[in-house]
């Protein structure tokens, strides 16, 4: 009686440990309409896949906040299964080799293999580390440059044909300035990837390609930020570090560059003929790819890291990154989903959502990422901010020093 | 010997009604602050492997201009906010205390609204506020004909712009302290006074600021704690800038650890700030010592 | 009785004290204002005082976004919780600490006063790996048994029993009256409007907490209010008609609650006092 009691609760936990679903965590640091359509694919995929595996997606606050959350429990041992990681913050996850490198799925599944060329190029290649797969794109934007078309016809400016270059952009606020001492052509702010594209455009850089350089005092990053000054300096441009929306959204300013992503949220809030049109460049055609992927961790059991590598096929799949980019405004990440007819129509009741598409083809670049970036950028940052509130600095003495001293953490780190 | 057995009966109840306090604080506190100790000897992002570098972490500390002059803007917010929050908190307090005023409730109340407000949620209105074209504090100088002021994008205001919120939070908390403080003094001392035909100020001077001592001193301690580990405003609002012209030590050390996951140079700063807090509280105790006056 | 001063000085105070009023809850005021716009309102200029209409869409849409009614439990629930233990564990150790005489007494004083200079970033991470290893991640007790006890409330409640007089107590123990009896039947009743400061103190900060709860908590089911707030400010779009709404329904009901526990606290001090 007793062996046989003893037997069937036996065989019970047995049952319940195989028939217990596999739990994968996913941390999202997003929110609104975001979080609530990942939410929603979570949901369909659990459906999906009933009794094999749950998902269950938990906020781990801003992408700053993230950071914390995230490092907490990785020394504690509790990390989440798959988490969303802002592109520039995961240097040191690579350094410590905490990512699961993807191609280990990847090879072992060649339905999912034969259809890797369908993601954008530009996103694979900026999700391939050493070589290697690391993460999937889910929110990626790139930069646009938004104008208020009726400033641009007040000015006598054509809206349909806005500035391209830097130097255009420069002499069409000339002309923005006409009309008021309260107008000006280009806002500016202290955005990373904004900073950073303006480096590149002007044919500089931040680091260089090996990770082994700070280039902030190289020629072109010079350039670039003499470019700004100057703009600053004759009052046709404007810095405004804190609140951009407020600014972006009063009707004074010509132009400003901003997310693909801040499209929707332009659109419903300004009061005026919105544009969106490519960033400008003047030596290189270059944007950065913004916004966060996601990334699995390593140092979980093999069937769990099955069951999340799963779901990160499911959340990349064309439906899904289709349904995502229609509900987010981020963009799509497969080639089929941005040719699809659902979005195609997109493009043509709105051809402004388009233009990050095309710009992501033609000019789009992964950004700095390395281990100390954050702490570079800092230090970029803040010369940046001596640069738009002194408008006597010397952009030159400033790089330089700011060169010496993110050299110095690049070379302790 | 009675005496003695009272005595170790003192002791020991002593000991039992302090201990799970001591217990909690030693575990939730001192601990990891010994942790922070233990890990300020290393080189450590929590990914990688800890690495044992001795003292290098406070060597690169006490050599670092950023730290420097996080310090520095620290003791300028400190010297600040500390003198003119207790200042504008006692103010207030004496005006609610008013024999003759009407609606004491509603204006300590309305006084107190800051201290209830989650810093957050209100460091996103104060940015609002503080906005140099559309903000509300602009607006309002213009009508005195007083020129924009970009108070955030400004390395000259920004810090002026994160005193004035830090001290707007706390006034309501000092009053209410001191409000209970003046509470305390009897009246027949003031009636006194008034036989003496002394004025207001003679009286507030020679009555109210001696007597109310020992609720400065905790006021003041109390403040000064508050003000030197400003932290959400700047978070919020400059994240340090513009020109780390608003980079005070919290923001330096939070900055370290999360985002630049310096963790043993961050720890370095956190056993650094707490053995300097401990100093300057032992020596406001040691100085009101002399000035503290009891009833 | 003192003398009413005349009008000549009465109004000017008044003004004076109205004036610094409007000024301290500008941002109050902006927020409740806020609240009730529509989001295309919100930037406009020059500032509109008033909106043009009163919308509650926004404390509707807030409530759908995230839990609200949840997220407020939790929040009440947790906040609720530590101000109760630490009326008990604050209040013995003041006790201990102001009453009774022993050996390593001021020590530990400094040791637990101490505590006030930790930096909550800089415990953080050690914190949470403590509390991992008791097991409290994603649970009531890792937010509330962390803050059983706090040296801001040690601190203030020793000031104020510092004040009461000694010789209740002795003429207690002639009566052969015990610690225990002394604390609950003399102490406690003669110090209750400075258990009530500090209660509310302690209610406020614990219901304005943000950063432990994000970390520590992942379960929705625990979050508390203020992680449910930040939700309304995201990478490119912010709410802030929402956010704004969401927040003044955090901070009017704690508003309308000190109106009226006001009078209890100030006057409860007045019968203690603070001593050092």
């Amino acid at each position: 009686m007793k062996k046989a009691v003893t037997t069937v609760v036996l065989l019970l936990c047995a049952m319940m440990i195989f028939a217990a679903p596999v739990k994968v965590i996913v941390w999202y640091a997003q929110t609104g309409v975001y979080s609530q359509t990942l939410l929603e694919l979570i949901d369909e995929f659990n459906k999906l896949n009933e009794g094999k595996i749950v998902v269950e997606g938990v906020y781990s606050g801003s992408y700053e906040d993230t950071m914390q959350k995230l490092v907490a429990s990785m020394v504690a041992g509790n990390l989440p299964h798959i988490a969303q990681i802002e592109q520039s913050r995961i240097g040191q996850f690579l350094d410590g080799d905490a990512f699961q490198n993807l191609d280990e799925f990847i090879n072992k599944d060649p339905e999912f293999k034969a259809t890797l060329s369908d993601f954008f190029p530009r996103f694979i290649s900026a999700n391939t580390f050493f070589g290697k797969l690391y993460g999937f794109p889910l929110n990626t934007s790139t930069p646009l440059m938004y104008i208020n078309r009726d400033v641009f016809r007040a000015a006598g400016l054509d809206p349909d044909n806005p500035p391209r270059t830097w130097m255009e952009v420069y002499q069409a606020s000339k002309v923005i300035k006409t009309l008021g001492d309260d107008f000006y052509g280009y806002r500016l702010g202290d955005d990373d990837w904004i900073l950073e594209s303006y480096a590149w455009q002007f044919g500089g850089d931040i680091v260089s390609e090996d990770g082994m350089t700070v280039l902030l005092d190289s020629p072109g990053t010079v350039d670039a930020w003499k470019f700004f000054q100057k703009g600053l300096q004759e009052g046709v441009f404007v810095y405004s570090r804190t609140n951009g929306n407020a600014m972006d959204l009063s009707g004074k300013i010509g132009m400003v560059c901003r997310s693909t992503g801040s499209l929707a949220y332009l659109k419903e809030n300004a009061k005026f003929d919105l544009g969106a049109t490519f960033m400008p460049y003047q030596i290189k055609k270059a944007t950065p790819i913004g916004g966060a992927n996601i990334y699995m961790f390593k140092n979980k059991p093999q069937n769990e890291k099955q069951a999340a590598w799963e779901f990160m096929k499911f959340v990349t799949a064309t439906p899904n990154t289709k349904k995502w980019a229609l509900a987010t405004g981020y963009m799509a990440s497969r080639i089929s989903a941005y040719e699809s007819p659902e979005i195609q129509e997109l493009f043509s009741k709105d051809p402004r959502a388009e233009v990050t598409y095309l710009q992501l083809q033609e000019s789009a670049f992964r950004r700095p990422y390395i281990g100390p970036y954050r702490e570079i950028f800092n230090i970029m940052l803040s010369s940046w901010q001596t640069i738009m509130t002194d408008m006597n600095a010397d952009v030159e003495a400033v790089l330089k020093s700011a060169t010496e001293k993110a050299q110095k953490v690049l070379n302790e780190y | 010997m009675p005496f003695m057995r009272r005595r170790t009966r003192e002791a020991l109840a002593g000991w039992i009604f302090i201990s799970p306090a001591l217990v909690t604080q030693v575990l939730f506190i001192y601990f990891p602050l010994g942790w922070s100790f233990f890990v300020s000897f290393f080189r450590w992002n929590l990914i990688r492997p800890m690495r044992y570098i001795g003292f290098d972490n406070y060597t690169s500390m006490f050599t670092s201009s950023d730290f420097w002059h996080s310090l520095s803007v620290t003791f300028v917010y400190v010297a600040v906010t500390v003198p003119v929050s207790i200042f504008i908190g006692l103010l207030l307090a004496l005006l609610v205390n008013l024999p003759w005023l009407k609606g004491k409730g509603a204006f300590r109340t309305f006084f107190y609204v800051p201290v209830i407000t989650s810093m957050a949620a209100a460091a996103v209105i104060w940015a609002w506020i503080f906005e140099s074209n559309v903000g509300l504090l602009n607006y309002f100088l213009s009508w005195f004909g007083i020129k924009s002021i970009n108070w955030l994008s400004d390395p000259n205001y920004a810090l002026v712009a994160m005193m004035i919120i830090g001290i707007w939070k706390r006034i309501g908390y000092n009053m209410v302290l001191f409000l209970a403080g003046l509470q305390v003094i009897p009246r027949t001392y003031y009636e006194a006074a008034d036989i003496d035909g002394a004025t207001p100020f003679k009286k507030f001077l020679s009555i109210t600021w001696p007597l109310l001592s020992p609720t400065t001193l905790f006021v003041t301690v109390m403040q000064f704690i508050a003000s030197f580990r400003v932290f959400v405003s700047v978070s919020v609002m400059t994240r340090g800038g513009p020109a780390q012209s608003t980079q005070v030590i919290t923001f330096y050390l939070y900055e370290n650890a999360f985002a630049y996951l310096k963790f043993g140079y961050a720890a370095a700063i956190s056993v650094f700030m707490f053995v300097l807090m401990i100093i300057f509280t032992l020596i406001q105790f040691r100085f009101s010592k002399k000035r503290v006056h009891y009833l | 009785m003192r003398k009413i001063p005349s009008l000549w000085i009465r109004v000017p105070l008044y003004i004076v004290i109205i004036t610094i009023m409007l000024l301290v809850n500008l941002p109050f005021i902006w927020m409740l204002v806020t609240a009730f716009k529509h989001e295309s309102e919100v930037f406009s200029l020059p500032p509109r005082f008033y909106p043009d209409f009163f919308d509650f869409r926004n404390f509707a849409g807030a409530m759908e976004q995230i839990p609200m009614g949840r997220y407020l439990f939790n929040s009440l629930f947790v906040a609720l919780s530590v101000t109760l233990l630490q009326l008990v564990f604050n209040s013995f150790a003041a006790y201990g600490l102001s009453r009774l005489r022993f050996k390593g007494r001021d020590l530990i004083f400094l040791i637990l006063v101490g505590t006030l200079m930790v930096p909550p970033e800089v415990t953080l991470v050690p914190l949470y790996i403590i509390v991992k290893n008791l097991g409290m991640i994603d649970s009531y007790r890792v937010l509330i048994i962390p803050f059983m006890s706090s040296a801001f409330g040690i601190f203030l409640l020793r000031q104020f029993f510092l004040g009461i007089p000694r010789e209740l107590e002795e003429a207690a123990i002639i009566d052969g009256a015990g610690r225990v009896k002394i604390f609950f039947t003399i102490i406690l009743p003669l110090s209750k409007p400075a258990l009530w400061t500090m209660s509310l103190f302690t209610f406020i900060a614990h219901w304005n907490e943000y950063m432990w709860p994000l970390v520590s908590v992942s379960d929705p089911k625990y979050q508390m209010i203020q992680v449910g707030i930040s939700q309304f400010v995201s990478g490119w779009e912010t709410r802030w008609t929402y956010r704004m709404a969401a927040s003044a329904l955090t901070v009017v009901p704690i508003i309308i609650f000190f109106f009226f526990v006001q009078k209890q606290f100030v006057e409860g001090i007045s019968v203690s006092g603070i001593k050092e």
